[in-house]
């Protein structure tokens, strides 16, 4: 089975923020197979579960949000960093929050870049733009 | 007295010598009678020498000059013919006799008298001599003869109370003032039964009326063992009577006092334990005798026993807090003091105890309750603390949770324009702007509403404020902004003030914001700046020629979401005042305007000049 070309992997248990990010991305043509999913444990699977037997994805990025139901995104995000497979994997974490604890433990874990979602909406869809502009175009990933 | 010195004043060679000159004078009588041929009847020359020299010399010289005259005799007798010798013999055994008996009375006479003499002045004397009174009475209680010390305790003249009975003018009356009949006076039962009576309880009166204690022994005086009267041996006890009484008094104190008192010594043990001893301790006095203190009472000193001992033995002095078990077995703290003094030349131990435990135990339990409380003011310091870290994390996280909605709203409302605007009548276009509006709007209320929150919770920073130069900085920083409508700030003279910073920057950027936003009516824009001293406050004020406001609901100027104006003309949240008024209060300031409609509005808000101020809690 071939690897399944992933370019992105959206992990964001809100559908409004998810369409918003989704469209923005969308209107900037900066990514053409994204891979959403809802909550951390859908997020493990795809890469630890019976799911990935059916293949590795190996996006370029994986968008991340810390508030999630089931794993949370910290959790995720260690899993992640900690495994040989995917701990090459740019991490991008897009959180509404901006605690200082989380900050620390994400960083601590080996997160790539730390965005706090802008709270207006203009500003959310420049901020998904230009990220999406980074990490997907601009930056180098192995390949 | 009269004083005629008595022959034993006389040494024997005086004695001796007289004997010898009359002797010799006899003898020179004698042999001048013989000479002139006169008869030679020296008997009374004889007697007279004799009886001379017996009553100034003696027994002893007087006896020589007896033999002396006989030797004479005998060698200068003439024998006269006729005479028998046993007759002559007989004669001058005779005259020896006489002689003998003569001298032998004389001088017997001559020291009875002195003798008596003596005696008398000895007893003279003694009596003068004496401190204590002393009075001899006859036997119907007549005065016989008084000292001169009881004359003086008494105040009467010696000569005055010879003769007089002396009970009614001494002894008339009890200690309590009731008569005091003779019949029951143990003077009188001394003239009357012969006895002997010491009293020490009872007052003699002096010639002024005055009373003193007394304390007097009677003793018969017998004749022939007949009471023929009494001496009487008095002494003014006043001030005995008084040390004893206060002595007493002292005594029921130490008993009746609340603290335990004993006395100790280093050899016997407890000598002494007053009640409040055997109230505090529950040993009875009969227990205690002869203990030792700190063993009796298991004392648990602050310092080793040893040290306690030595020091005390050294200086003679300890006091201190010390725990002492009582007999049933509870512990009571007690403040001691010991002190060493020196009883009968030995160094004995004076102990005074005062049972403390109570106040032990209020100081233990204050201490134990000031520990409570420092504790639970850290506690209720940290859960404070806590609480506002919370309140802090709650209104970040409220505030982002609120706009996550507002963000698909307002997004969402785009989205539609976007990509069916060109299916949206103008009209349909519009009603999605107003939702759009809307949402912004949600937006800026929820941040200033988090503003305002933080601005009211901040610990206030006090420093010196340069406000003028804070007032520039502001103006600056609004006026460099992309999309700053652009004004003419005349800013004056501000006086310098204490406080925070940040916090006042905000008051500026509100004030003048406003300034601003509510002249953009007008062509031109002008926003003064000004302050001054007064009263010991600093006013600063903020003035704009705008739109003004009605001063008739000048009052809801500060309240928060309270607006004049409809949000039409100028959009806004209505919290940029009361961002204001909550600042300026906090630091102890007020706030007020003036204004009129279409000319403009003032406002002033003061801050105090000094550092005095502490923040006001709540201040609305």
């Amino acid at each position: 089975m071939p690897n399944r070309e992933v370019e992105l992997l959206l992990v964001e248990d809100n559908p409004n923020d998810a369409e918003l990010t989704l469209r923005a991305l969308r209107k900037n043509n900066l990514a053409n197979t994204v891979v959403h999913v809802k909550d951390g444990a859908e997020a493990l699977d795809l890469f630890f579960g019976d799911s990935a037997a059916d293949g590795e994805i190996t996006p370029k990025a994986i968008l991340l949000d810390l508030k999630l139901p089931k794993v949370g995104g910290i959790e995720v995000l260690e899993r992640l960093k900690s495994d040989e497979r995917t701990k090459t994997i740019p991490v991008i974490v897009l959180t509404s929050s901006r605690e200082d604890t989380d900050l620390q433990r994400c960083y601590e874990l080996g997160v790539n870049s730390y965005i706090v979602k802008p709270v207006e909406f203009e500003n959310f869809i420049k901020a998904v733009t230009e990220l999406g502009f980074y990490w997907l175009l601009l930056n180098e990933t192995k390949s | 007295m009269n004083s005629s010195p008595g022959y034993r004043n006389w040494t024997p060679l005086k004695r001796y010598g007289l004997c010898a000159v009359v002797f010799l004078v006899l003898l020179g009588l004698s042999f001048g009678l013989s000479y002139l041929h006169y008869k030679q009847d020296l008997s009374i020359p004889l007697l007279i020498g004799t009886i001379l020299v017996a009553w100034f010399a003696g027994r002893g010289p007087g006896l020589a000059l007896i033999v002396l005259i006989l030797i004479a005799a005998i060698m200068r007798a003439e024998p006269r013919p006729g005479t028998p010798v046993s007759t002559i013999v007989f004669g001058y055994i005779t005259a020896v006799v006489i002689l003998g008996l003569l001298v032998v009375l004389v001088s017997g006479r001559r020291n009875a008298s002195v003798t008596n003499r003596r005696l008398r002045r000895q007893n003279e004397l003694l009596l003068n001599s004496v401190g204590e009174g002393i009075i001899g009475i006859d036997r119907e209680g007549k005065c016989t003869f008084i000292n001169p010390a009881a004359a003086a305790l008494i105040g009467w003249a010696t000569d005055e109370l010879i003769g007089k009975p002396l009970h009614p003018l001494l002894h008339h009356s009890r200690p309590d003032g009731s008569p005091y009949p003779p019949a029951e006076c143990p003077i009188g039962a001394t003239l009357r039964n012969a006895a002997e009576r010491h009293v020490s309880d009872e007052v003699f009166f002096k010639k002024s009326g005055d009373r003193f204690f007394v304390e007097y022994t009677s003793t018969p005086i017998y004749e022939d063992e007949e009471v023929t009267g009494a001496v009487v041996v008095f002494r003014d006890i006043t001030e005995e009577k008084n040390a004893r009484d206060a002595l007493y008094q002292k005594g029921l104190l130490i008993e009746q006092s609340h603290e335990a008192i004993m006395v100790w010594d280093f050899e016997h043990g407890i000598l002494d334990w007053n009640s409040g001893s055997e109230r505090l301790y529950g040993y009875s006095r009969a227990n205690a005798l002869g203990k030792v203190t700190y063993k009796l009472l298991h004392t648990i000193f602050p310092v080793p026993v040893d040290e306690f001992l030595m020091g005390l033995q050294r200086t003679g002095f300890w006091a201190g807090d010390v725990v002492h078990l009582t007999r049933d077995g509870r512990e009571v703290y007690s403040s001691t003091r010991y002190q060493i003094v020196d009883l009968n030349g030995r160094r004995t131990v004076l102990q005074t105890n005062r049972d403390i435990t109570d106040r032990k135990r209020a100081e233990n339990e204050l201490r134990g309750l000031n520990d409570t409380l420092e504790k639970r003011v850290a506690e209720r310091t940290q859960s404070l603390e806590e609480a506002n870290k919370e309140l802090e994390a709650f209104s970040y996280s409220v505030s982002h949770d609120l706009r996550a909605p507002l963000r698909a709203v307002d997004g969402f409302s785009r989205i539609v324009i976007e990509d069916y605007g060109d299916k949206l009548d103008a009209e349909g276009k519009r009603l999605l702007n107003v939702i759009r509006d809307n949402a912004q709007n949600m937006g800026r209320l929820i941040d200033d509403l988090l503003q305002f929150s933080r601005l009211s919770r901040k610990t206030l920073e006090t420093s010196p404020l340069d406000i003028r130069n804070l007032a520039q900085d502001v103006c600056l920083e609004l006026q460099s902004a992309e999309d700053a409508t652009p004004a003419e700030f005349k800013i004056g003279e501000l006086p310098e003030s204490y406080g925070d910073r940040s916090l006042m920057r905000q008051v500026f950027v509100n004030l003048f914001s406003n300034a601003i936003k509510y002249s953009r009516k007008k062509e031109k824009i002008e926003v003064e700046v000004g302050g001054f001293a007064h009263n010991g406050e600093n006013i600063y004020f903020v003035r704009d020629h705008g739109i003004g406001f009605d001063m008739k609901y000048a009052d809801k100027l500060f309240g928060v979401f309270q607006r004049l104006h409809d949000a039409e003309q100028f959009e806004g949240t209505g919290v940029g005042l009361a961002i204001v008024h909550r600042v300026v209060s906090r630091h102890g300031g007020r706030v007020w305007a003036e204004a009129e409609l279409n000319k403009g509005a003032t406002f002033y808000f003061s801050l105090p000049r000094e550092r005095t101020h502490e923040e006001r809690p709540d201040a609305e």
